[in-house]
């Protein structure tokens, strides 16, 4: 039904734009190319989700499709990406035509206007939106206006060790947080690990998204409520806090998770040291390669287990890190098409198909599809935990809300604070803020 | 040598005290050493192998082969690169600029050239932090037309900001010690002030010289927080910048990280290794007089 | 040692007329005076004081990026000196100050303490001197950040982390330490914990001291053992010949001889501690919070650069004040 409305809706503008000769009219028309060779100027990240080799193998694909269009790639790390989106956004004109934009970054790019909304981009070309899952939409919409196209879907699995579970007596992973704790202090009571479980709980961005999670595993991930008040000390975000807190102090988690990341959580799995992971979804490609890892084959992806009562629809609970491609606002009003074409290009399903070994697609259609399903045997288990995706908080000033939750989570797990004054510290100093 | 029954029990502590000093300063550098030439699962086992096993040269390959454009060799050799030119850079800037301030300041009777030298010391003891965001601010904004976010060209005129200073300081030291005299003979044979300054002062002042132009290389090649905030891309990062950019990959491949630091430390050990004692004696001599 | 004013030099003398100095100034020898001296001052003036002036000017506003009509710039909205109240009111900037004093100040206590003593062996005579000498100054070379990552892999919390390692084969710990964590030290005795808590201290601060100390002890060391060179023998002779004893000589004639290059080098490293980013930013991101650290994340996370610059131009005017304190007492003592 959803898909009729798109349909009639490009129509309409298709007609609208040929009958009035809008820039939509142009958008609409395939492969037209530039009167003269243009660069496109490109800001990604060199870590993580696509490879920088399969980025320029896309770049190639667009050139054959636009000849006179190339594209200029900047790869940065990560952790410079937000300062060289403000860089570019402090220059008169802006240094990069299309930027990666973090999903937690939406709020603050809306609010102080570092990007464009895409809406009209989308509505005239993207014909198939209800295919991307509306919980991938969600990451990037503000007050109804989409701020990035979705380009990476990124979320977490659950992974387990099914020979370290079975040497405890275990034919299968936990489905409730009580058979987790169980299952946890059985691995440790009777010396088979010596700490079960291993997360990413070292002060940064990373500690946020885990304690979203397992929030959302108690019930509900939404650290701010309806009224957009943070609601961290109180029902499932109080819990998570708690167990994060308990599965310390009783040595269930290895207390290295206090400086670890994400790559070192999932070294301790591919060790064979931690029986548990809780991690992106890079995870499955490394538990596999004999180069990284000492426990092929003994891995299993699956959904996470969750509190009784808690998400009927999903029976999952996860955590995304989606990714989009957006464009800044200070992009010269001539190369926002061909900035368009780019997005719509390397965010295409037949894109995306090309490249399933590197990531999961943001289309269900891909994600479901014949391919996908052959390389990767676990796609139903990705599928439902893509389903159950928490965001994290879509305000303004997102980064130094963050800043907050990331000192006192963190003190509240190693204990230098009691749980619930952590919680009602963090509270007051996220209010104080506005 | 004082006392006969003395001797035994002080040369052993000394020579006790040695070794672990040796053992201190060399323990980490071997720990990085073995780290360089493992294998990644012989880097996150435990217990941990103190001899390089798993052994393999590949991560040092992997600095060098395979250059394509993101590629690490390409990271890396960008990288040095971009060190090496802004550092000879630097030095060259700073010991034109620095010495010639420093033979005025040292000679001419100028109202205030005390001053004028302890601004220039105390310029060179500001923290970095302090300059970076209104430098990146100014070149961001209103400089943005030159250009010159993310080059090299940028990097080394901060870089010579900071350096300048002690420069100055120390050869103002170099060229307060040499007389008058030497000078003056020169121009009365019929040298002119600048003829003389360069034929016959510099090479006097050439420790200095040395002293000066070293520091300021070790400091220019170590720089982290400039690059990080001005010069990002691989257009103008430096080396500990790429090492930093290593460590953000999705595994801490701890091994390749050991052996481009390594490789980034060459320089500066061998610089210390042989000229140690130029820069130790370059930067007391503003202050001992002998 | 001071320059004598007479005509020899070349300049001037003050009482010429103002017109009739600028005409020689800009003509003849003196011009040459001018010349080499203009681009180091102009180097200051725009590269150091400028911006440092800009960063005042900043830091009295809320200054932000904004993209307006299609162009980017940064806006500053005058409000006084609002950011620094609101920084001196916030305890989380107090625990930075709190944090910085102590990493300055354990850093410059340990150098200049381990830095005598290693000076002192390093004057020892023994077979191989030259070599231990060379070898101790080694570690100075390495690159911070190597240095950071080398501290980050001998301290990393899991049980293949080096120390960790050492220390569980050795039996000498049962589990292994996250030794990175910012977690209160000497919990026994829970009053002296909260007190080195309040002053700054926590475990992964002594580890990132320690890694620091590593690197940066030889300079201390080779620089004293310069000085130790310098102090002649005599001056021992004379006080063995009054009969004092080996920990009297060091007291009462080498330490007060060490003086003037222990005065450098609490300058140099006082400056250097005060700006330490590196390290910390490298091993710890923001979980440390100095006054560099914060400066940086208000800056370029959060976007505030007014803030971002009220923090920088605090340490910028603690720095040049205890600058200014050392340097007028190494003036007054070559006069």
């Amino acid at each position: 039904m959803l898909k009729n409305v798109a349909i009639n809706l490009s129509a309409l503008a298709l007609l609208a734009g040929s009958i009035l000769g809008t820039p939509m009219a142009q958008a609409a028309t395939a492969h037209q190319s530039p009167a003269k060779p243009i660069v496109l100027k490109v800001l990604y990240m060199n870590q993580a989700g696509y490879t920088t080799q399969v980025l320029r193998q896309m770049a190639a694909g667009f050139h054959q499709e636009y000849p006179n269009v190339t594209v200029q790639f900047t790869f940065l790390p990560y952790g410079n990406m937000h300062s060289a989106i403000l860089t570019s956004a402090a220059a008169p004109n802006a240094q990069y035509d299309v930027v990666l934009s973090d999903l937690i970054w939406t709020g603050e790019f809306a609010q102080r206007g570092y990007t464009i909304p895409l809406n009209s981009y989308i509505d005239a070309d993207i014909k198939n939106a209800a295919q991307i899952p509306g919980s991938v939409w969600d990451g990037f919409k503000i007050g109804g206006r989409i701020m990035a196209m979705p380009f990476l879907a990124n979320f977490q699995n659950f992974y387990y060790n099914k020979k370290l579970l079975a040497e405890a007596g275990f034919k299968s992973g936990p489905t409730t947080m009580a058979q987790w704790l169980h299952q946890m202090e059985v691995l440790k009571a009777k010396k088979i690990v010596q700490y079960p479980y291993e997360d990413s709980w070292t002060q940064a961005e990373g500690l946020v998204c885990d304690y979203v999670r397992t929030a959302g595993e108690f019930g509900n991930g939404n650290l701010f409520n309806a009224q957009g008040k943070p609601v961290m000390n109180q029902g499932p975000a109080l819990q998570a806090l708690e167990w994060m807190h308990m599965l310390y102090a009783k040595g269930l988690a290895n207390p290295n998770s206090l400086t670890a990341d994400e790559p070192t959580a999932a070294n301790a799995f591919a060790s064979g040291q931690a029986a548990f992971n809780t991690n992106w979804t890079f995870v499955t490609g490394i538990m596999n390669d004999k180069t990284e890892s000492k426990i092929v084959g003994d891995g299993v992806v699956a959904t996470f287990p969750v509190a009784p009562g808690t998400n009927p629809m999903t029976h999952s609970a996860s955590i995304s890190g989606f990714q989009g491609l957006a464009i800044p606002a200070n992009t010269p009003a001539a190369m926002r098409p061909w900035a368009w074409k780019w997005i719509q290009f390397a965010t295409s399903p037949k894109v995306q198909a090309q490249h399933l070994h590197s990531q999961w697609p943001v289309w269900s259609t891909v994600a479901s599809s014949a391919a996908e399903k052959r390389l990767n045997p676990a796609w139903k288990v990705y599928e439902e935990n893509l389903n159950a995706v928490y965001n994290r908080p879509a305000v303004a000033n997102y980064l130094q809300v963050s800043s907050i939750i990331q000192q006192y989570v963190h003190e509240a797990i190693a204990g230098t604070l009691p749980v619930k004054q952590a919680a009602d510290d963090m509270v007051q100093q996220i209010e104080a803020l506005k | 040598m004082r006392f006969i029954h003395a001797i035994k029990p002080r040369r052993i502590l000394v020579y006790l005290l040695v070794v672990i000093v040796l053992f201190w300063t060399l323990g980490p550098l071997y720990f990085l050493i073995i780290t360089s030439l493992k294998e990644y699962v012989g880097t996150i086992t435990y217990p941990l192998p103190w001899l390089p096993r798993p052994f393999t040269w590949s991560n040092y390959s992997v600095m060098f082969s395979g250059y394509s454009p993101g590629s690490i060799s390409y990271r890396f050799l960008h990288a040095l690169r971009n060190s090496i030119v802004a550092s000879t850079a630097t030095t060259l800037i700073n010991l034109v600029l620095g010495s010639s301030a420093a033979y005025v300041l040292s000679r001419a009777p100028i109202k205030g050239k005390n001053a004028i030298s302890m601004l220039f010391l105390a310029s060179n003891l500001l923290p970095t932090v302090a300059l970076i965001i209104p430098f990146y601010v100014l070149t961001v904004t209103y400089l943005n037309g030159l250009q010159l976010y993310d080059t090299n060209t940028l990097l080394v005129i901060v870089y010579t900001s900071f350096s300048l200073g002690l420069v100055i300081w120390i050869m103002r030291g170099y060229f307060d010690s040499i007389p008058i005299e030497l000078e003056e003979a020169a121009r009365v044979d019929g040298c002119g002030r600048l003829k003389a300054l360069v034929r016959i002062i510099l090479p006097l002042t050439a420790p200095g010289l040395l002293a000066t132009g070293l520091l300021t290389f070790l400091t220019s090649w170590d720089n982290f927080i400039l690059p990080l905030v001005l010069a990002p891309d691989s257009s103008g990062y430096n080396l500990p910048f790429f090492i930093y950019s290593l460590n953000g990959q999705y595994l801490h491949l701890n091994n390749q990280i050991a052996a481009g630091g390594l490789l980034s430390s060459i320089p500066p050990v061998l610089i210390v290794l042989f000229f140690g004692k130029y820069i130790v004696s370059g930067l007391t001599a503003g202050s001992v007089k002998g | 040692m001071s320059m004598p004013a007479t005509p020899h030099s070349g300049f001037p003398s003050r009482k010429t007329p103002v017109r009739r100095r600028l005409f020689l100034a800009l003509t003849g020898e003196y011009f040459w005076f001018y010349a080499l001296l203009l681009p180091s001052i102009l180097v200051l003036i725009g590269v150091i004081l400028i911006p440092m002036v800009f960063a005042f000017q900043m830091s009295l506003g809320n200054t932000n990026i904004v993209v307006i009509g299609g162009k980017g710039s940064i806006q500053s909205q005058w409000v006084g000196f609002q950011n620094y109240l609101s920084l001196f009111a916030s305890p989380l900037f107090w625990q930075a100050f709190r944090e910085t004093v102590y990493f300055w100040f354990v850093s410059i206590v340990i150098e200049v303490t381990l830095g005598i003593g290693l000076a002192v062996l390093m004057n020892q005579k023994f077979w191989g001197r030259k070599v231990f000498r060379l070898i101790v100054f080694i570690p100075w070379a390495i690159p911070t950040v190597v240095n950071s990552m080398l501290w980050g892999m001998i301290f990393d919390g899991d049980n293949y982390g080096a120390l960790n390692d050492l220390m569980l084969r050795l039996h000498l710990i049962s589990t292994q330490i996250v030794w990175l964590n910012p977690m209160p030290v000497l919990t026994q005795v829970p009053w002296l914990s909260n007190t080195l808590s309040y002053l700054g201290a926590n475990t992964a601060m002594n580890a990132i001291i320690v890694g620091d100390e590593w690197k940066t002890l030889p300079i201390v060391a080779v620089l004293v053992l310069a000085g130790l060179q310098t102090i002649p023998h005599e001056y021992y002779e004379a006080a063995r010949v009054e009969g004092a004893s080996g920990w009297t000589q060091f007291r009462r004639v080498t330490l007060p001889l060490l003086g003037p290059i222990l005065t450098v080098v609490l300058i140099l490293r006082t400056m250097q501690l005060l700006r330490a980013f590196t390290m910390i930013f490298n091993l710890e991101q923001f979980g440390l919070p100095l006054l560099s650290i914060q400066a940086y994340q208000q800056a370029f996370s959060f976007g505030s650069f007014g803030t971002g610059s009220a923090i920088s131009f605090m340490i910028g005017i603690i720095a040049l004040l205890i600058a200014f304190v050392y340097i007028k007492q190494l003036y007054k003592g070559e006069m």
